[in-house]
């Protein structure tokens, strides 16, 4: 049974009108101390005691705590074996000592005899829940010693302190979270407005990237900047643990890394620096992973230093393979670097790609406690890695989270991928990814007149060219909608010929050089605004071949070029 | 960038690139001009197959109230894809500068 409905039996009517009047000015005060000091004073008045105190039990400590005393007199703290109040405390009963002085537990120093002069004490457990909250102490009654009404009256009482002590510790630790939440929210925002928001554009290459934090702020970020028209600047950290420090950790060394980046800094001048600034400002026990390189886009080498950071995925077309490369050195921020080794090489191959991966991907575990690994990643990659990066990035993101099949994810997880393309060597070919929307024909329009004004070809093609890829680009979005992969664009061209291949994945087969055409020689009045794009595009192609293997639907016409 | 406007003389202007994504655009504006006659292609650099679906409503409209479009100042591009689409037997073109 309740206690509070055994108790409430039988009390006298001007105790329960106290009590009721107590349990209204407890409603009012939020801060613990008047809280505590209204128990206190209500269970003086209630009980016609003289004194009363009430003591916080601390589960940490198994400590009972006594504070509200004058301003600068520390909390007192009393050891469950102690006196009265731990034998409350410890039997959760309530105790009646008509006689203190006859009393062999009783114990001055804890019972709150200052001035060895109590003659009786009646001693409270607050309880809630089976859980000890605290003990309420009254000493000396006007009627000379507590009744046993006085005993129920006690226990009523405390019942109504408990939930105002919960209560209070409980909003606390509430209003607590929410101050947390909301700083830990402001510093992903910081984090998260340091991250490239769109990729960098370089001949050749494709890329793609994406920070996923986890619930809680971890200390993830990437970068890439371009040097110059050739020349990119990589850039992927990890600060170790969780919660604001690793997440401004990582903002710092982003803004570090712009700071040098303008000062004209080469990579190993910034690396150290990085270095010796993160070991001045990082708390002993934090470092971070990093991984700094630079990718020059005519020599195809990414030069590079992965302080603690790896595997590193270096996939290569040619063999199909997956090559994993470890960290060069240790972690930044544990001390200074002795002296810089020369930076290590990655050469990238046509078809190559490059994997920055921090190990949110593959230490995230499914229920049955297994790691995705490099294997999870391999696997996506085996069929995906001939799509565009962001494609792929997609893919390896929607793994994991199949894979962890609902187990949370634990630690932020980023991914920078960087593709060299180009299907024969040397520049004769670029080639380059443009997502399924009416959005992409203006950036459609801008690659090709580049190409065509980079390699002085005849400037009257840009209009019939960009004309004949409009039409097919929208026909791949109109009769495969349900597609989500971006469409793949490239131009090549020879002495003789401009050739533009345009493919399109996971898709049905159309073939437009048989679809059926408009007549434009028949009366407005009997023709339709259908079918007479791809008309267009079989009278201004020179040549026009239609493919279809493994869902692909792959598009190539030519265009002749003038001799000279 | 595609801008679509009326002149002073009551002709339509369209300049820079009619493409896919501009359809609505223009579609939209036409549509709300009572009897288009004239339209002053001087300063579109380009248009699309579904650039010329506009146009084709646009005349098929004006046909049904006995009014043709003229299309005035086109480049040679554009010129060329109304040839290629049979236009030229439907619309007056009229090239840039005569």
């Amino acid at each position: 049974m309740h206690p509070e409905a055994t108790a409430s039996v039988g009390l006298r009517a001007e105790a329960l009108l106290q009590i009721l009047e107590v349990t209204r000015r407890l409603a009012a005060p939020f801060e613990l101390a008047e809280v505590l000091a209204e128990i206190g004073e209500a269970a003086r008045s209630v009980l016609r005691g003289e004194r009363a105190t009430v003591w916080l039990f601390e589960p940490e400590q198994g400590a009972l705590v006594l504070t509200g005393g004058p301003p600068g007199v520390p909390p007192i703290r009393a050891n469950l074996s102690q006196g009265v109040l731990g034998l409350t405390a410890r039997s959760r009963q309530v105790i009646n000592v008509p006689d203190c002085k006859r009393e062999p537990l009783f114990d001055p120093a804890v019972d709150l005899d200052v001035d060895n002069d109590v003659r009786c004490m009646l001693s409270v457990p607050l309880i809630e829940r089976a859980q000890l909250v605290g003990v309420l102490q009254v000493v000396d009654s006007e009627q000379g010693a507590f009744s046993t009404e006085d005993e129920r009256v006690a226990e009523t009482l405390a019942a109504q302190c408990v939930v105002f002590i919960q209560r209070e510790r409980m909003s606390r630790s509430l209003a607590q979270a929410e101050k947390l939440d909301r700083e830990i929210k402001l510093a992903r925002e910081i984090q998260m407005s340091t991250l490239p928001s769109e990729m960098p554009q370089l001949a050749e290459y494709d890329m793609a990237g994406q920070f996923c934090p986890a619930d809680e702020t971890g200390g993830d970020t990437f970068d890439l900047v371009p040097l110059d028209e050739r020349r990119l600047f990589l850039l992927l950290g990890d600060a170790s643990g969780h919660g604001i420090g690793p997440a401004l950790s990582a903002t710092q060394m982003t803004g570090m890394l712009r700071v040098a980046l303008r000062l004209g800094a080469d990579l190993d001048a910034i690396f150290a620096q990085v270095n010796n600034q993160l070991v001045e400002d990082l708390p002993e026990e934090h470092f971070v992973t990093a991984f700094f390189g630079v990718l020059d886009t005519d020599t195809h080498r990414v030069d590079y230093h992965a302080a603690g950071q790896g595997p590193l995925l270096h996939f290569q077309a040619a063999t199909g393979a997956c090559r994993w490369l470890s960290p060069t050195t240790f972690p930044l921020g544990f001390m200074k670097f002795p002296g810089i080794d020369p930076p290590h090489r990655i050469e990238l191959a046509p078809g190559d790609i490059l994997g920055l991966i921090t190990d949110g991907v593959f230490e995230c575990e499914n229920p049955a406690g297994t790691m995705f690994g490099t294997a999870g990643v391999e696997q996506v990659l085996r069929t995906r890695h001939e799509g565009s990066m962001s494609d792929l990035l997609a893919r390896l993101l929607q793994a994991v989270h199949v894979f962890a099949d609902g187990h949370p994810q634990g630690d932020d997880i980023t991914i920078v991928l960087l593709a060299r393309r180009g299907e024969t060597a040397g520049r004769t070919t670029i080639q380059r990814y443009f997502p399924r929307s009416l959005e992409s024909l203006e950036g459609i329009f801008r690659f090709v007149g580049d190409f065509i004004s980079a390699r002085s070809l005849d400037a009257e093609l840009h209009m019939p060219v960009c004309f004949i890829i409009e039409e097919l680009f929208t026909n791949f979005m109109k009769y495969n909608a349900e597609s989500t992969h971006d469409i793949s664009l490239s131009l090549g061209h020879t002495p003789e010929q401009l050739t533009v291949r345009i493919t399109a994945f996971d898709v049905d087969s159309f073939d437009v050089t048989h679809a059926p055409t408009v007549d434009t020689t028949k009366p407005l009045s009997e023709r339709q605004a259908g079918g007479l794009g791809l008309h267009l595009v079989q009278q201004m192609a020179d040549t026009l071949q239609y493919e279809y293997a493994e869902r692909r639907s792959t598009i190539t016409f030519t265009k002749a070029l003038e001799a000279g | 960038m595609f801008e679509i406007r009326m002149g002073e003389q009551g002709e339509i202007i369209m300049t820079g690139r009619l493409d896919a994504a501009q359809c609505d655009k223009a579609l939209q504006f036409m549509d709300g001009v009572p009897a288009p006659r004239v339209v002053d292609l001087a300063g579109l650099d380009y248009v699309s197959s579904a650039g010329l679906g506009v146009r084709l409503k646009s005349q098929k409209r004006g046909m049904a109230s006995g009014q043709g479009l003229r299309l005035v100042n086109a480049n040679k591009h554009i010129r060329d894809i109304f040839k290629y689409a049979g236009f030229d037997r439907i619309f007056e073109i009229v090239p840039a500068g005569s």
